[in-house]
């Protein structure tokens, strides 16, 4: 997987082909510091967990407890890095130094699969903290387009893009989300990471439908599928206004749009995300058996179309 | 911070980013909503979650802060200092690192005691928990050394060891909420507000420790982590504090999670 490649200013970037089908098509979880143990015990059923993520900021200390337990926990289990904080939306420039700090997580840890967000977090020399949208038209798709090449060439890898949960749009807008999403990966090569919470959430948010969201995504291009919980609220007319909230049980319309995507996909990498109020271990792996049977169910339905497991394996 | 390949870009993220941190602010223009609702509400979702998320971050870093003012007094400080000194960069363990010198110009919590140094010692016990690791030397390794060669040893410390020194107490205000609640219940302790502390803050292995310091010990560690020998430090500290307790402090010093290995054994005192 670490064949690094130089910079190569200006030409395409020498990635692998966007399969991101580097994690085992099987159902995951966050992992949270609460969870160490658990995960290394052989009597939690952590074994049934087909993959653990981690979000790479929280790795970037230089040793203790976190790397102490990744070390081992990465052993036994296929590794997903998550980025939080590499802000590719934003208009200025992309932080050469936690590129170089992803590029050394990446080469300790060698995970199967890294990805960020279609967001911005950075403005200046001001982190906030959270993911921010983008009003999706040619601009900011050279920007965006930009930053994600140039992190593929710095990391020498293909990258997964994750769909964000929006609470706002924008009247400089010209194009949907998902044309934003393929054009980005036919331009950089990158792959998707389908966050069916988030569409889920956006689309009541914007008054769309999921179902056709889910019905027109680029699955071809999705290396990895995530779910959890939302928070509820209204907006100034009284609509429904959902919050991307991570600290509750997948809803019921989630775990729908979640098979409708599975039928179009196939069985890809699902990760149980809960990162606030973090529940108990075994509340974790139940959702994670959850999604397992949602992708057999799915995979075994007459318009599933063929497992793409067993055509496409890590790339 | 301008990027030439993408100008027009600048004007909206810098007004949205403004507006983030500075309620008063307007939010950008440009942003809309399907049924013509004032986008404000949904603005302050993100207003709401940038703040939030960084709040309960220090809430987590200094417990023991929170605990000592109640989390409606420290959300409001933390919220405060959010707004006047947001991270830097998107290392959010590294966030917080000033957090003690804002509590103490902080003019609500002016007559808190030892509140700045309670966040200092938190804020320590953190960078302990993310320190870089190294072995400690052992037992055996400190026995091998004959009584007559330890005063010209110098040691190499621990990379997550620290020695901190506090104008108040704030060792054992911190050290009583450790306790469960009836402990700490049963044990109602009058603390001399006026009295200094000095301790270590070590991470031998996983966990982070704070040691109290012995009568001395925070200038003879001070010396010793700068690579004295431990006659020379020993002598300074002696010399600083009259009640400096050697044997408590060699007996400090050779517990794990301090010294990483002996250094210049050679070096003879001037």
């Amino acid at each position: 997987m670490q064949v690094f490649s130089q910079p190569s200013a200006g030409s395409r970037p020498p990635v692998k082909p966007a399969t991101g089908r580097g994690l085992p098509p099987c159902a995951g979880i966050g992992l949270k510091y609460q969870h160490y143990r658990d995960m290394l015990c052989p009597h939690t059923g952590s074994s049934s967990v087909g993959f653990v993520e981690v979000h790479a900021e929280n790795y970037m200390g230089q040793g203790g407890a976190p790397h102490h337990y990744l070390e081992k926990i990465r052993r036994d289990f296929p590794l997903s890095i998550h980025g939080v904080g590499l802000s590719i939306g934003a208009h200025g420039p992309l932080d050469r130094e936690h590129l170089q700090r992803l590029q050394r997580l990446l080469d300790r840890y060698q995970p199967e699969s890294f990805s960020e967000h279609l967001a911005w977090s950075s403005h200046g020399d001001c982190f906030y903290g959270d993911l921010l949208p983008l009003p999706y038209n040619d601009e900011t798709l050279q920007l965006v387009s930009d930053h994600v090449s140039q992190t593929q060439d710095a990391l020498g890898r293909t990258i997964l893009i994750e769909n964000p949960s929006t609470y706002v749009e924008f009247t400089a807008s010209t194009m949907e989300e998902i044309d934003f999403l393929k054009a980005l990966v036919a331009r950089t090569g990158c792959g998707l990471l389908l966050d069916v919470n988030n569409v889920h959430v956006s689309c009541t948010n914007h008054n769309r439908i999921a179902c056709e969201y889910i019905d027109a995504f680029p699955v071809d291009a999705v290396g990895e599928i995530h779910l959890a919980g939302f928070a509820e609220d209204r907006d100034e007319a009284g609509a429904p206004l959902l919050i991307d909230a991570h600290g509750s049980p997948i809803h019921s319309t989630v775990w729908d749009l979640y098979e409708r995507a599975l039928v179009r996909s196939g069985p890809i990498a699902t990760l149980i995300e809960w990162d606030s109020d973090v529940p108990a271990f075994s509340v974790l792996a139940a959702e994670a058996a959850m999604a397992q049977s949602v992708m057999m169910r799915a995979a075994t339905t007459p318009q599933a179309r063929p497992a793409a497991i067993l055509s496409g394996s890590a790339a | 911070m301008e990027n030439p390949a993408h100008p027009a870009a600048s004007h909206w993220q810098e007004r949205f980013a403004a507006a983030l941190l500075d309620a008063e602010r307007e939010p950008p223009r440009g942003l809309k909503t399907w049924n013509g609702s004032d986008p404000v509400k949904r603005f302050a979702v993100y207003r709401n979650n940038v703040v939030v998320n960084l709040v309960d971050g220090l809430c987590e870093t200094f417990p023991v802060c929170l605990e000592l003012v109640g989390e409606e007094f420290f959300r409001a400080m933390a919220t405060a200092f959010v707004r006047a000194a947001p991270p830097s960069g998107p290392v959010l363990a590294q966030y917080g690192a000033e957090l003690p010198d804002f509590v103490e110009q902080f003019e609500p919590a002016a007559d808190i005691p030892c509140l700045a140094d309670v966040a200092r010692l938190e804020w320590a016990r953190v960078t302990a928990w993310h320190g870089a690791d190294a072995v400690s030397l052992r037992p055996e390794d400190w026995s091998a050394i004959a009584p007559d060669e330890l005063a010209r040893i110098s040691v190499v410390c621990h990379p997550a060891a620290a020695v901190m020194r506090f104008s108040s107490p704030a060792v054992s205000v911190w050290a009583a909420h450790q306790l469960d609640a009836a402990a700490r219940h049963a044990k109602p302790e009058a603390v001399d507000i006026s009295r200094g502390e000095q301790c270590l803050v070590i991470r031998p292995e996983l966990e982070v420790e704070v040691i109290l310091l012995p009568p001395g010990g925070v200038v003879f560690f001070e010396r010793l982590m700068s690579g004295e020998i431990l006659g020379m430090a020993a002598a300074t500290a002696s010399a600083s504090d009259p009640q400096f307790d050697i044997s408590a402090n060699l007996a400090t010093v050779m517990r794990p999670g301090i010294a990483i290995r002996f250094a210049n054994n050679e070096r003879t005192p001037q």
